[in-house]
C-alpha cells in the first residue's frame, strides 16, 4: 500500500466520532492547561495522562497527541499577555508578543500565532508522513550494537543541547537510567535495588516518575520562584481579534520559513522547539528591511517563532515513531505513555502496528485543525483562565498531581513515590540538572542496557560490532566531536562568574 | 574556598552515587554458565561511575548567571516545604479520612498558605473542587478512590 491508502485508511479510524471528541477534549485540555502560567508541555501532558484512561488505546493515544499540540498553542497566550513563557520554547514568542498586546494589538498577534501553529503543525505532519516509512525501513536494519549506539547519542546530544552544562546533562542522565535499574532484572530475574521495599519489584512506574517530576516538581519550583518575581501583570486582550490584510502579507513568508526550521529543528535530539523558534527568529531579524522593529513589536518575530515552535512537534515525532528515540522532555513523556499502552515506538510499529501508527499521523492532522477552529473563536474564552488566581490553581495541580499518581495502579505507595519525585524535580530544577534529560534517561535506560546485554552476547563479549558496524561507528564519531565541540565552545565562551 | 551551591550538589551526587556503587555490587552475579556477559550488576555499576565522575567535576564548577537565574535558593526551599507537608499529610490521612474529606481539608491548607482569605468562602471552594475531582476520577475514570470514614 501507498503512504496515500495508508493515510486514508489512518483518517477513517481518526475521523470516528469517539476519536474526534478524543481529540476536541485533548486539545481544549491541552489548551487550557497549556495556558497556566509556568506550567510547560511536558508538565501539561504528564498531568492528563491519568485522564486519558478513559478510553480505548487508540483514542487514548489520540487524546494525548491531541493535548501534546494543545500544550505548544496554550503557551503562546501566557507568552503574548503576561511574558511568562511555559517553557524555553516561547520565549522567543514573549520577545514580541507582549509588545504587540503592550500596543493594543493582542487580539490579531494570538490569532497570528493560531494560524502560524495550524500551518507550521500541519506541514510538519506532512513531512513526518514522507519520511517516517523510509527511516523506519532504514532502522530495521539496526541490529543491538546500533541501538546502543543510536541511544548514546541521542542522550549525548540531547546533554549538550539542554540545560547549561554537559556534566550536569551527563550527571542528570545517569539520574534517569540508575532509577530505571531498579525492579526486577527481566533477563535474570534477580531483584536489583529494591532494598526490600516489595513495591519496587515490578520498578519504578514511568508515568508515576513522569507525573512527579514534571506536575509536583515544576509546581514546587513556582511556588518557591513566585514571590521573588515582580506581580504578573495581564493584559487586557482588547479591540478585534482578526489580523488585518497587511498582518498575513507580512508574516506569509515568516510562516513558511518557521515550517521549515521548526520541523528540521525538531528532528534532531535535545531541545529541538527552543532552538528551532530561536533560529526561525534570529532568520527573521537577518531578512527583514527593518530589523529595529524585532523586540519592539514584529508580528513577523511572533509568526516565525510560533509557527516554528509548533512545526517541532512533528519533527519530534519522527525519530519518536520510527526509531522509538524521544528527542525533548516533552515526546520522553509520549514515549511513556505509550509504552504504559502497550505501543512501543520504532521501526516494527510501522509494520507491525501500522493501523495504528497511521491513525496516530492522521488525528494530527485533525488535531491541528480542531485547534484552529477552536482557538480563534474561543480565544477570549482562554484568556478568562489567566484570571483564575493562583492560589486556586497551584494546589489544585498538586492535588491533581497526587490523585493522577493514584489513579495508576490505585496504589498509596505509587502516590508517596509522586512526592519523592516531585522534591526530586524540584531540587533538579535548583540544582541546574534537568529534568527532561532525567526522564528522557530513564524511558530508554531499560531499552539500552538489554540492547547492550544483547550485543555482547552476540558478539561474545567483544566491542567489535560497535566499531565495524558503519551505522554505530558514524554514530559514535559523531557523538565525540559533538562533546568535543561543545568543551571547545563553551570554553571560548568563557563561563560568566557570579561576582 | 567559597562554597558554592555546585560544590554541595557535586558533593551530595558523590555520596549518593558511592552508596549507588555499593548497592549495585550487592547485586547477585549471574550463574556461572550463563552467556549473559554483562549480568545484572555491571550496568547499574557503570552508572553509578558515571554519577561518581560528574559529581566529582559538578563540584568544581563554577557558578554561572544561567545557574543562578533559575534559583529560588535557600528561601525558595522554605517556602515551598509546607505545601510538601500538607501534600505527605495528605497522602497519610488519604486513606482513613477518605478522597473527599482529605482532598479539602488539603486545599483547603494550601489556599490559606498562599494567601489568607474569608475561611468559609475558602473551606466551600475547597470542598467544591474536592467533589469535582471525586467526580471526575471515581465516578467517571472508573478509579475507585479512598471513601475513608464515608465508605
Amino acid at each position: 500500500m501507498n503512504v496515500f491508502d495508508l493515510l486514508m485508511g489512518g483518517l477513517a479510524n481518526a475521523l470516528q466520532p469517539e476519536n474526534i471528541l478524543a481529540a476536541l477534549i485533548g486539545c481544549l485540555l491541552g489548551t487550557i492547561v497549556g495556558i497556566l502560567p509556568g506550567l510547560g508541555p511536558s508538565t501539561t501532558v504528564a498531568l492528563l495522562i491519568p485522564v486519558t484512561f478513559m478510553l480505548q488505546a487508540d483514542s487514548s493515544l489520540i487524546m494525548m497527541l491531541a493535548v501534546y499540540c494543545g500544550a505548544m498553542y496554550g503557551g503562546s497566550l501566557t507568552s503574548i499577555l503576561l511574558k511568562v513563557p511555559g517553557e524555553a520554547s516561547s520565549v522567543m514568542t514573549s520577545i514580541d508578543g507582549y509588545e504587540l498586546a503592550k500596543q493594543g494589538r493582542a487580539g490579531p498577534t494570538l490569532a497570528i500565532a493560531a494560524i502560524g501553529s495550524f500551518i507550521g503543525g500541519t506541514l510538519s505532519v506532512v513531512a513526518l508522513m514522507l519520511l517516517a516509512p523510509p527511516i523506519s525501513g532504514f532502522a530495521l536494519k539496526f541490529g543491538p550494537a546500533e541501538y546502543v549506539s543510536l541511544m548514546l547519542f541521542a542522550l549525548i546530544i540531547s546533554s549538550t543541547l539542554i540545560g547549561n552544562s554537559l556534566t550536569k546533562g551527563l550527571f542528570a542522565v545517569g539520574l534517569g537510567m540508575g532509577v530505571a535499574m531498579i525492579g526486577t532484572d527481566l533477563q535474570s530475574g534477580v531483584a536489583r535495588l529494591t532494598f526490600g521495599v516489595g513495591h519496587l519489584l515490578d520498578g519504578v512506574d514511568i508515568i508515576v516518575a513522569i507525573i512527579g517530576v514534571f506536575g509536583i516538581g515544576e509546581v514546587l519550583h513556582y511556588l518557591a520562584k513566585r514571590r521573588r518575581e515582580d506581580k504578573e501583570e495581564r493584559l487586557a486582550l482588547k479591540g478585534k481579534l482578526m489580523p488585518t490584510k497587511e498582518d498575513v502579507k507580512q508574516t506569509a513568508a515568516p510562516i513558511a520559513r518557521g515550517s521549515v526550521i521548526g520541523f528540521l529543528a525538531g528532528v534532531l535530539p535535545g531541545s529541538g522547539s527552543t532552538l528551532g523558534s530561536f533560529i526561525a527568529y534570529t532568520v527573521e531579524k537577518r531578512l527583514s528591511k527593518h530589523p529595529g522593529k524585532f523586540g519592539k513589536g514584529a508580528i513577523e518575530g511572533v509568526a516565525s517563532a510560533e509557527t516554528a515552535n509548533n512545526a517541532a512537534t512533528g519533527g519530534a515525532l519522527v525519530p519518536l515513531m520510527t526509531l522509538g528515540l524521544p528527542g525533548s522532555g516533552t515526546t520522553a513523556v509520549l514515549l511513556g505513555a505509550l509504552m504504559m499502552y502497550g505501543v512501543r515506538p520504532g521501526p516494527q510499529m510501522m509494520t507491525e502496528q501500522s493501523p495504528l501508527m497511521w491513525t496516530i499521523i492522521a488525528s494530527l492532522y485533525v488535531s491541528n485543525f480542531l485547534l484552529l477552529i477552536l482557538n480563534l473563536p474561543l480565544i477570549r474564552f482562554f484568556v478568562k483562565i489567566l484570571d483564575v488566581p493562583t492560589r486556586i490553581l497551584m494546589p489544585l495541580i498538586l492535588i491533581f498531581a497526587t490523585i493522577g499518581a493514584y489513579s495508576i495502579n490505585g496504589s498509596i505507595n505509587d502516590v508517596w513515590l509522586v512526592l519523592f519525585f516531585g522534591i526530586a524535580g524540584y531540587i533538579m530544577r535548583e540544582t541546574g540538572i534537568s529534568p527532561a534529560l532525567f526522564v528522557l534517561a530513564m524511558v530508554l535506560g531499560e531499552q539500552l542496557e538489554r540492547s547492550l546485554r544483547q550485543a555482547m552476547y552476540i558478539s561474545k563479549g567483544s566491542i567489535a560490532p560497535f566499531l565495524t558496524s558503519p551505522i554505530s561507528l558514524t554514530l559514535i564519531i559523531i557523538s565525540i566531536v559533538v562533546v568535543f565541540y561543545d568543551l571547545y565552545r563553551r570554553h571560548k565562551l568563557k563561563v560568566r562568574l557570579i561576582p | 574556598m567559597k562554597i558554592t551551591s555546585n560544590f554541595m550538589t557535586g558533593i551530595i551526587g558523590f555520596a549518593l552515587s558511592v552508596a549507588y556503587i555499593l548497592a549495585s555490587m550487592s547485586i547477585p552475579r549471574p550463574p556461572g554458565l550463563t552467556q549473559d556477559l554483562l549480568g545484572s550488576r555491571s550496568f547499574p555499576i557503570a552508572v553509578g561511575v558515571l554519577l561518581c565522575i560528574c559529581s566529582i567535576i559538578i563540584a568544581f564548577l563554577p557558578e554561572t548567571a544561567e545557574d543562578a537565574e533559575e534559583k529560588a535558593g535557600k528561601e525558595g526551599y522554605l517556602r515551598s516545604l509546607p505545601y510538601v507537608i500538607i501534600v505527605a499529610l495528605y497522602i497519610l490521612i488519604l486513606p482513613y479520612l477518605g478522597a473527599i474529606i482529605a482532598t479539602t481539608a488539603a486545599i483547603f491548607a494550601m489556599m490559606n498558605r498562599m494567601e489568607r482569605n474569608i475561611w468559609w468562602k475558602d473551606l466551600l471552594l475547597s470542598a467544591t473542587i474536592s467533589i469535582i475531582l471525586w467526580l471526575l476520577f471515581d465516578v467517571m475514570l472508573k478509579v475507585s478512590l479512598p471513601s475513608g470514614i464515608l465508605g
